[in-house]
């Protein structure tokens, strides 16, 4: 159901020394950006520090590092956030593992972890 | 007193399987709630249904106004947040909670909604001081009594005594059926037992504590130090943990109490037995004939909340308990 899906089915791309991977929200309402946290990015076993991913949502592209202070721009529930991991992409089978986390902001003390996975093959 | 006069209607909380998955928009929603004859209420959560929300622009108000304009379904209810964490683990200030209400309580007068569903957490001290803007914007302030709170909880009473003290209109209740439940429906348990293979021990405490009397908020403390003791994954704990608070056990005859400040009912159920025509959850008749003998006049919103362990259909969960209230309604009323 919505609150277990992250990664969109078929968005995992390899784009010029990166991959492009479609996350979308697994939550009924809308949230602040600020609440949300890309908690661990694996892609083909090897982990990659959040703060060297970015993100493209609303039209511009950020460092994941300026979440926490977005408190005023939100990520639409109906929307896919796309989120932009530096990687080889060479031909293959590559492997992608995202774990995110959120805290609804009327709920004190709540956090939902979900996690999700993806695979490309590249001819 | 007044005969009872209780209308019927849908939030569209109830399809958030298909608006998540794009299946459906806000407009093909509101379509089939006018098709499928399950209105005439509508309901909407502002941060669900409207990109730009909290501030509604005119653009997404006017497509809305026009959308409903074509239907002869009547907009009943805007649920609000009460959005005190938006740093997570740092409250705003009272000020910007009073501040992120209005603009919410703006965008329910410019959306045409009458009353707005908002939360507990916002706290008697704020929502006082919404009530000279709730005035003139002729919006009504229902605070939801949802699980696991009830009238008499020291929480709702301090709202009482608020509203005792404010005096105003504008003030009401929005009764939540989950809140006077009475078990914690089989749907919910088939998600913990084989999708999310909790362990059988795990979900046999769950509910033991679910169907004790000891304080509501300790439920979920006291499960959970058992987990911990008990070797029980605490991510699958976690997951159990929601029946503590969604779903509580309580006579439904304490509605009663303020009846005469009900300005609308969250008519939350989790999924009508085909067999028993039933919620296995919810005393659907006995809770209804409370109102009914209440005298309330006013909608009720099916709210569907199984899409927290389903992926089903809820266009399908909604016409089964409409039906469900339309007999019990008839035989009572």
């Amino acid at each position: 159901m919505m609150t277990n899906v992250l990664v969109e089915g078929g968005s995992f791309a390899a784009g010029e020394g990166n991959f492009t991977v479609g996350l979308r929200l697994p939550w009924y309402r809308s949230l602040p950006l600020s609440v949300v946290k890309i908690e661990k990015v694996v892609l083909d076993g090897r982990t990659v520090e959040p703060r060297d991913t970015s993100f493209l949502l609303n039209n511009a592209q950020r460092s994941v590092e300026a979440m926490p202070d977005l408190t005023t721009e939100y990520w639409y529930v109906t929307d896919t956030l796309e989120l932009s991991v530096p990687g080889e992409t060479g031909s293959g089978r590559h492997d992608i593992e995202v774990v995110l986390s959120f805290s609804p902001p009327y709920i004190p003390n709540f956090r939902r972890m979900v996690r999700g996975t993806e695979a490309l093959e590249i001819a | 007193m007044a005969a009872a006069n209780i209308k019927l209607g849908s939030t569209l909380y109830s399809f958030t399987n298909e608006f998540h998955d794009r299946t459906e928009t806000l407009a093909s929603l509101v379509r089939a709630v006018e098709e499928r004859r399950l209105g005439p209420g509508i309901e909407v959560v502002g941060f669900q249904s409207f990109r730009s929300f909290p501030d509604v622009s005119d653009a997404e108000a006017d497509a809305f106004n026009e959308m409903m304009a074509g239907t002869s379904l009547e907009k009943v209810c805007l649920g609000i947040n009460a959005d005190r964490f938006m740093r997570p683990g740092v409250p705003v200030s009272d000020d910007e909670m009073v501040a992120y209400h209005e603009r919410q309580l703006q965008s329910a007068a410019k959306l045409g909604f009458p009353v707005v569903r908002y939360q507990h957490t916002a706290t008697p001290a704020v929502i006082r001081r919404l009530v000279p803007l709730a005035e003139k914007l002729d919006v009504k302030l229902g605070l939801e009594i949802h699980a696991p709170h009830s009238p008499g909880h020291p929480d709702i009473l301090a709202y009482r005594e608020m509203y005792e003290q404010v005096g105003s209109a504008h003030l009401g209740f929005i009764p939540d059926f989950g809140a006077t439940a009475r078990a914690v429906h089989p749907d919910h348990l088939h998600y913990f037992r084989n999708e999310l293979g909790v362990d059988p021990r795990a979900i046999d405490k769950a509910l033991e504590i679910w169907h004790t009397d000891m304080p509501v908020f300790e439920r979920k403390n006291v499960f959970l130090h058992w987990a911990k003791t008990s070797d029980v994954d605490e991510r699958l704990a976690l997951e159990l943990m929601i029946i503590f608070g969604i779903i509580n056990r309580e006579d439904p005859r304490c509605w009663s109490e303020i009846m005469h400040q009900v300005i609308h009912i969250h008519g939350k159920f989790y999924g009508v037995d085909p067999v028993t025509g039933e919620d296995p959850s919810i005393d659907y008749e006995t809770t209804l004939k409370v109102f009914i003998e209440g005298g309330y006049n006013g909608y009720i919103s099916s709210e569907w909340e199984g899409h927290m362990v389903s992926s089903a259909n809820g266009i399908a969960k909604v016409e089964a308990h409409h039906a469900m209230l339309r007999d019990i309604l008839a035989r009572h009323c």
